[in-house]
């Protein structure tokens, strides 16, 4: 019998990597240098194989969990076995953080599986505050919220999308995630300003920033940037990361990629530059 | 659909965009600069290529046996018959065998539902819950008895009219002298073993004794289904095979 978790271990101000199926043996045998790891949850829903290995990487680094199918805001009410399910997830591994997304993916028994964005409305927002109060009330904890990127928006939204964000943890005292690639991507293809998007944002709530790449979709009329997670992370978000971390201070960031993965050493690698940004000395504060 | 839509309605519409051959929602999303039904198209790709995806994993075999154009046809009709009705992937698909045996153009592949079934059975033995190994000491005393015997979650059946282990194989590893498919049909036991799963090839008489099993039979019952055609069971040697993997995990009494 392994000897069992002592307590959650909290998420440190640096840079840590999304781990995926395909790092997960070298992570255990290696132990290869990373301040923390973040992982979906739903990938370990089934499948004790899969819960051993997690157990095993988070014996030697801090976890952060994160979800991708809960589908908050699905106007037809909150997932319970899925939430459920979660919640044996953060009992067993002893999560740092645990996140989901500003979004829904479900409406009746129809799942289409994606991360699909809401109207911004009073009821989407409602709707929103309501069930992330029932999710804290229900896993005893808070939650960090991520902004979402999309492809589209609804004609009849009423708020922007970063009043939307910061009103959400406003209202139900979750934390967010500020994923700094999709305010990026939301901005050309909306045509907003990423810069205010940032400013928005309340400092305290932040409690983790996401970087990732994306890629351009080509022969449009007007540009539009899809978050595919299958490349480095580009030089006009890394600016706004730099921006972020001047206005919000430095938070624990992660560098995702999901498709197309590389080697562990490209990780790092990106994680790094992080790095470099989040401990740069601070010339001007804002 | 009307110009602001409560949240229930745009879901229900955004879900009929997807699966779907129109966008009911097209009249909600500002175009900025495209055609609204561009942006919905780009969700509706984005959902059909994961869903297509976790089939490509699930079913490598039938992939193999049919290649990709085909598959990918089945996996969008797929997609639009049986939507995911989780939102857990490992889920999605469960239904992919039976969808199969119907779909006009893959009539001609007799086997290959079959094959479907036992890559499904495959992905459930890697999926099932943990339990712990019977003590082989108590196995040898019950047999023909009417206690119950109680297999491990991870341990599934799979009969076909085809020799569906064999073209498994085959569609895995294709060998220079083909594979024949008039050699009769297969039983074949499916279980986890450590992080890999296993598949054995059993006769008739084994398989009825099996089914009986996991269906609740208890010892007794399922040898007289196994042995009810008067062919010859080699009870001793499957249960050797079962304890030999530690395929048991309890044995109980019923009352009921």
């Amino acid at each position: 019998m392994e000897p069992t978790l002592s307590g959650p271990v909290s998420i440190p101000v640096r840079a840590g990597i999304g781990l995926r199926p395909p790092h997960m043996a070298l992570v255990m045998d290696e132990k290869p240098d990373a301040h923390w790891f973040e992982v979906h949850s739903e990938n370990f829903f089934g499948g004790i194989e899969m819960i051993g290995l997690l157990e095993r990487v988070r014996r030697d680094y801090p976890v952060s969990l994160h979800g991708v199918g809960l589908s908050l805001g699905s106007a037809d009410g909150l997932r319970m076995a899925h939430l459920e399910k979660l919640s044996r997830l953060i009992e067993r591994i002893e999560p740092g953080l645990v996140s989901e997304h500003i979004c829904w993916g479900a409406i009746g028994n129809v799942h289409l599986n994606e991360l699909l964005p809401l109207p911004y409305t009073e009821e989407a927002l409602d709707t929103m505050v309501e069930r992330v109060l029932v999710v804290q009330e229900f896993l005893g904890r808070r939650i960090l919220l991520e902004n979402l990127s999309s492809y589209l928006e609804f004609s009849h939204s009423t708020i922007p999308e970063w009043e939307f964000v910061a009103a959400l943890s406003r209202r139900s005292g979750c934390g967010l995630l500020l994923d700094v690639n999709n305010v990026y991507v939301n901005s050309i293809n909306h045509g907003f300003d990423a810069e205010a998007y940032i400013r928005a944002m309340p400092a305290d709530a932040v409690a983790e920033i996401h970087l990732a790449g994306h890629t351009r979709k080509e022969h449009l009329n007007v540009p539009l940037l899809i978050d595919t997670h299958d490349r480095r992370v580009s030089p006009e978000v890394w600016a706004l990361f730099d921006l972020a971390v001047r206005l919000l201070g430095p938070k624990p960031t992660l560098i995702e990629w999901d498709q197309q993965i590389p080697d562990f050493s490209v990780l790092q690698a990106e994680a790094a530059l992080a790095e470099e940004l989040m401990h740069a000395p601070i010339a001007i504060t804002a | 659909m009307p110009q602001s839509p409560s949240l229930l309605e745009l879901q229900r519409a955004f879900a009929d965009s997807m699966l779907g051959e129109h966008y009911p929602l097209a009249a909600c999303v500002r175009p900025h600069g495209l055609k609204a039904e561009q942006r919905l198209q780009v969700y509706r790709n984005i959902v059909m290529i994961t869903a297509t995806d976790v089939l490509r994993t699930s079913y490598p075999a039938v992939l193999a046996l049919v290649g990709e154009e085909f598959f990918s046809v089945a996996a969008t009709r797929y997609l639009r018959t049986y939507p995911s009705q989780s939102g857990n992937l490992q889920d999605y698909g469960a239904h992919f065998a039976d969808f199969l045996a119907v779909m006009p153009e893959a009539l001609s592949l007799d086997y290959l539902a079959d094959v479907a079934r036992l890559e499904w059975a495959r992905q459930q033995a890697y999926l099932a819950g943990e339990s712990a190994p019977l003590d082989s000491s108590r196995a040898g005393a019950v047999v023909n008895s009417g206690l119950h015997l109680l297999l491990r979650p991870d341990v599934h059946l799979i009969s076909s009219l085809h020799p569906v282990l064999d073209i498994w194989r085959f569609s895995q590893a294709p060998s220079p002298e083909g594979l024949s498919l008039g050699t009769g049909g297969q039983h074949i036991l499916v279980w986890r073993d450590k992080d890999q799963v296993a598949m054995q090839a059993i006769d008739q008489p084994a398989s009825r004794f099996i089914a009986a099993l996991i269906e609740g039979a208890s010892m007794d019952k399922a040898y007289a289904k196994a042995t009810e055609d008067e062919t010859e069971f080699d009870l001793q040697g499957l249960i050797t095979l079962l304890l030999h993997h530690q395929l048991i995990c309890a044995i109980e009494e019923h009352t009921t």
